[in-house]
């Protein structure tokens, strides 16, 4: 901030301008929401968060949890954020994978594979994601229907132009949900318990917390039926049974993760170039071989240095999910458009999407600021 | 303890050639930066090799442990000779120890964890037997209490002093020191001088880049001075200092102590 | 919240260490470039070679050609007749065929315009603002009409290539000075002005940019006067505008971060006002460093000019769509988007190697 103790003006002077400009402001939103509400009451919407509590009226097809017509719009709203949550996670643990590997094979020492890496770097950052997440879509619609024959996986796993049916678990005669909700909670327990390794007390509470929920969890499952596996089978003109992953899904997926894998990749690169030369020759002036320079010098150190970049992907990845709409992917905002469209109560469900995207944005922004604070260099230096 | 620490005695018995440099070349694109560098190191004997920034000083030593390539000519290490086969390569960098001008501690390593690793990784110690190891020669550097400490957190003294320890974890037949002490404030060069010296005492063979004249005088058998790639003079530090053949190193000698 | 990084993303490695980066791993052994290289080296050039000869017997030895959807039904390549049918509607949208000449002088009119933006000779406010004045009126002349005898042409049928460079370059032009101004108010003296930016451009920072075009599109008719609506042309480009307003200040706060405190005192030391020494000595300054970052937004822009079509508006990939979705072209869709991808493409490649030109010199000069 400039102090500018040249400047002389007066404090009180400058007060009354912010403020005069901020009621100016204030006033200019108030007239302007006037203006709305008599426009909403001249066409008869209503208004008011109550119609989170009324029926839709119309389903959406989600793959992680189940939604009709009977529901309010506030389980609806709920299913587009876990859809939303589903396909951030899944594309920013495959894009992370992908862009590792093309980041690495960047700085391959053989030209010829280091210049196809950075062929595909090139070739797909520069495409807008929406082209390829609409391309993508079209080819897998021309895949061949469930009753043509279509590509098998140990007569387990199907693909389909109606998306691909992967096997799933099912707990007696709960849900699907239910199975995502335990591994859920038992990966919160493997993170929980890394943690107990190094610090007690606090770590070892939760912990046993979790412990007991998940045994309550599984004893009240079971009591509703054996644990079964369930394998898609043909019956009529689809597969019933399994866990069917939505062509949707899969194309939304694909192509954030090429996408993004391309930026990945470009920081990958950027982080192990940035590893100060000395200490990678340090490492190898203690003889130590070329795999474990890298895995146990090069890469930790460039990783310090990755993460905030990473953080900012991350952000993208799940503000590019909206896309969703573009294919028919019931993300957030794909369901706050439709809802607007039936309802008309347009402020309430932008007001809506805007908080789950706030909030999604923040607490991605707090995780990556508590790894970057857990993995930073030690040292006052 | 249950093992007791198996440190391979230095012998300083003057016959064997711990490092053979023969005709070595290098060019850097059109750079000639090594001419013609003739040099053998006896096993036991310390070297401290001085001359002008750009003499290619540095570049010798780097040479030995294969941290640079030679173009021409033979350096044979403990025997082996370096050819650009990654298995030479990596067979003399276990008996050769490095240390550096900027330290190059691993920043996210303990101290501990730093002398740990290459011990572990490549002679296949336990984690107790490389801890032990570990610690002997953090007491012998004299900071035994840093063990858990980040480098971040330690002096310039303290960080050169742990990457002397980290490399005579590996039980190196040879070391290096790259101007050890060129990065580090003036009251803490004592502290690492006095370690190199006591290891100097204790007979290990060293080859030392450095303008620490005093020390050169206390500890080398020989000192050489290079000029321009080539090694100028080559002399045992009475007659170097006293005596310098050479007109060029003359010029250096006024340069350095008026 | 506080310093911002006005080094870019896209390019080359995103934290440098001035005087130690290592090139790549260290220096190959003479043993790797041996055997085991070159039969890697083989392999892959043999992989290589494959796939590119999939792909070009695809799309040329075995493509077609022709002019009506029956020309490709016995091809087994690429069908390019749909680019050649449709071509006009992919690059121009709905514009009347007879006037369409207008639309293709517009797209390059726009195009020249940005080309002429990134000249350094050109890098000064007295000629930027000419440049892109002109540049933009001439545009709108050809492509709106209604003087010099040329028929009026409303939004509503401007469409493809031509839309989606006229939302870019309405979003650059009007975007930058509101970025300039954000950035300018969130560095400010006061500390209200301060803190509401800051609130403002961080929120609308988190959300993506179709619920901000959608906001737009929707809250507007129900907030403004009918006289100050617009259509949805141009709702959607206020909202995108004010979107890459809120990125781009950013940017610019970087920059105005990176000058000195020093040049500031200085020229107040001299007695110069606020106006003077923002626009003659921190400005300057800062674009200069926020340069390279500049023009990687630049580039995000123009790839996220594509997202209009969520929203409704006739852009470059509404027009694919609308290519290939009528009748028989249908199952030629791959066709198409290599087309239009190949159309982003060189317009998103060239401004990045343009981006990476200008952080080299600024390297340089430095």
């Amino acid at each position: 901030m400039n102090r500018n103790i040249i400047y002389r003006r007066s404090r009180l002077a400058s007060w009354v301008f912010q403020i005069g400009v901020v009621a100016g402001l204030v006033a200019l939103v108030v007239w302007s929401m006037s203006t709305a509400w008599q426009r909403m009451h001249a066409q008869g919407i209503a208004y008011g968060f109550g119609v989170l509590d009324r029926a839709t009226g119309w389903q959406i097809s989600s793959p992680f949890l189940d939604q009709s017509a009977e529901d309010p719009y506030w389980w609806t709203l709920l299913v587009a954020f876990v859809d939303t949550l589903g396909a951030s996670m899944m594309s920013i643990v495959l894009a992370c994978g992908l862009g590792l590997v093309i980041g690495v094979g960047m700085l391959a020492p053989n030209r010829v594979v280091a210049q196809i890496f950075r062929a595909y770097v090139e070739i797909f950052r520069n495409v807008p994601l929406v082209l390829q997440a609409l391309f993508w879509y079209a080819t897998l619609t021309t895949l061949p229907a469930p009753t043509a024959n279509p590509p098998a996986l140990f007569d387990a796993a199907f693909m389909s132009n109606q998306g691909l049916f992967l096997p799933s678990v099912r707990f007696g005669s709960a849900g699907l949900g239910w199975a995502w909700a335990i591994t859920l909670v038992a990966l919160g327990a493997c993170v929980l318990w890394r943690r107990a390794v190094t610090r007690r007390g606090v770590a070892t509470l939760a912990l046993a917390g979790v412990a007991i929920a998940l045994i309550a969890l599984s004893v009240v499952l079971l009591q509703s039926g054996p644990v079964v596996v369930d394998l898609p089978r043909m019956a009529g003109f689809s597969f019933h049974g399994g866990w069917n992953v939505p062509l949707e899904l899969i194309a939304l997926v694909l192509a954030t993760v090429l996408f993004s894998a391309a930026y990945i990749g470009e920081i990958v690169r950027g982080g192990l170039l940035s590893v100060p030369r000395g200490l990678i020759e340090a490492a190898q002036a203690l003889g130590l071989p070329a795999h474990t320079v890298f895995s146990g010098v090069r890469f930790p150190i460039a990783l310090r240095s990755m993460v905030p970049a990473l953080g900012n992907i991350f952000l993208f990845i799940v503000k590019a999910t909206a896309i969703g709409s573009a294919i028919g992917y019931a993300d957030v905002y794909s369901v706050s458009v439709v809802s607007i469209s039936q309802t008309g109560q347009a402020v309430e469900f932008l007001i809506a999407m805007m908080i789950v995207y706030f909030a999604l944005n923040y607490s991605l922004t707090l995780v990556m600021n508590a790894l970057n604070r857990a993995i930073a260099f030690k040292g006052n230096r | 303890m249950s093992h007791p620490i198996t440190v391979p005695p230095v012998r300083a018995d003057g016959m064997t050639a711990a490092v053979q440099m023969s005709g070595v070349n290098k060019w850097y694109g059109r750079f000639h930066v090594l001419q013609n560098v003739d040099l053998t190191v006896k096993s036991g004997e310390r070297i401290v090799i001085c001359g002008p920034s750009g003499s290619g000083k540095s570049t010798m030593i780097r040479c030995i442990n294969a941290l640079e390539e030679h173009q021409q000519g033979t350096i044979v290490v403990n025997g082996v000779e370096l050819s650009g086969a990654t298995k030479s390569i990596e067979k003399v960098r276990r008996e050769v120890g490095m240390v550096f001008q900027s330290f190059n501690l691993f920043p996210h390593m303990t101290v501990l964890e730093n002398c740990m690793l290459a011990p572990v990784r490549t002679r296949r110690l336990t984690k107790d037997q490389a801890r032990e190891r570990a610690m002997h020669y953090l007491e012998r550097v004299k900071i035994p209490n840093q063990a858990g400490k980040y480098p971040g957190q330690l002096s310039g003294g303290q960080q050169q002093r742990v990457a002397i320890a980290r490399a005579l974890c590996m039980s190196p037949k040879v070391m290096l020191f790259d101007e050890p002490t060129s990065a580090l404030d003036p009251e803490m060069i004592k502290e690492v001088l006095d370690t190199m010296v006591t290891l100097a005492e204790e007979g290990m063979t060293m080859l030392c880049v450095t303008h620490e004249m005093s020390f050169a005088r206390r500890v080398a058998d020989r000192i050489i001075f290079m000029d321009a790639g080539a090694i100028v003079e080559d002399q045992p530090p009475e007659a170097f200092f006293s005596n310098p053949l050479h007109a060029r190193t003359r010029d250096f000698l006024g340069q350095l102590m008026h | 919240m506080n310093k911002v990084d006005p080094l870019p993303l896209s390019g080359d490695a995103t934290h440098r260490t001035p005087s130690s980066v290592g090139e790549g791993l260290p220096r190959q052994n003479r043993a790797l470039r041996g055997p085991c290289d070159w039969v890697l080296s083989t392999f892959s050039t043999l992989v290589l070679a494959f796939v590119l000869w999939r792909v070009l017997s695809w799309a040329v030895v075995h493509g077609v050609l022709g002019t009506t959807p029956q020309s490709c039904t016995d091809a087994t390549g690429a069908c390019w007749s749909v680019i050649r049918a449709r071509w006009r509607i992919i690059l121009f949208g709905l514009y009347p065929m007879e006037e369409q000449w207008r639309s293709a002088t517009a797209s390059v009119i726009a195009v020249c315009t940005l080309a002429l933006a990134c000249m350094p000779r050109m890098w000064s406010a007295a000629r930027m603002v000419p440049v892109w004045l002109g540049g933009y009126l001439l545009f709108l002349l050809f492509i709106h009409g209604g003087v010099f005898g040329l028929d009026v042409v409303t939004s509503s049928h401007w469409g493809g290539l031509t839309l989606t460079l006229f939302i870019y370059i309405t979003v650059i032009a009007f975007g930058l000075p509101i970025a300039i101004g954000l950035a300018l108010l969130r560095q400010g003296r006061y500390p209200v002005f301060r803190h509401l930016t800051a609130f403002i451009v961080d929120v609308t920072r988190s959300l993506p940019l179709l619920t901000i075009l959608f906001s737009a599109t929707v809250i507007i008719p129900l907030m403004l006067p009918h006289a100050l609506q617009g259509d949805k042309l141009v709702r959607s480009l206020v909202g995108f505008t004010f979107f890459f307003a809120c990125y781009q200040s950013e940017i610019v706060r970087g920059g105005l971060q990176a000058v000195g405190r020093g040049q500031v005192e200085a020229s107040q030391a001299l007695g110069m006002s606020y106006w003077h020494t923002t626009s003659l000595i921190t400005l300057p300054q800062a674009f200069r460093v926020a340069m390279p970052a500049t023009i990687n937004q630049f580039v995000i822009t123009f790839k996220e000019t594509s997202l209009v079509i969520i929203v409704g508006l006739f852009d470059l990939m509404a027009s694919a769509q609308a290519a290939y979705h009528s009748g028989q072209w249908s199952a030629y869709h791959t066709e198409v988007y290599v087309f239009v991808a190949l159309i982003y493409f060189i317009g998103s490649f060239s401004l990045s190697k343009y981006g990476k030109y200008v952080e080299k010199r600024f390297q340089t000069l430095r």
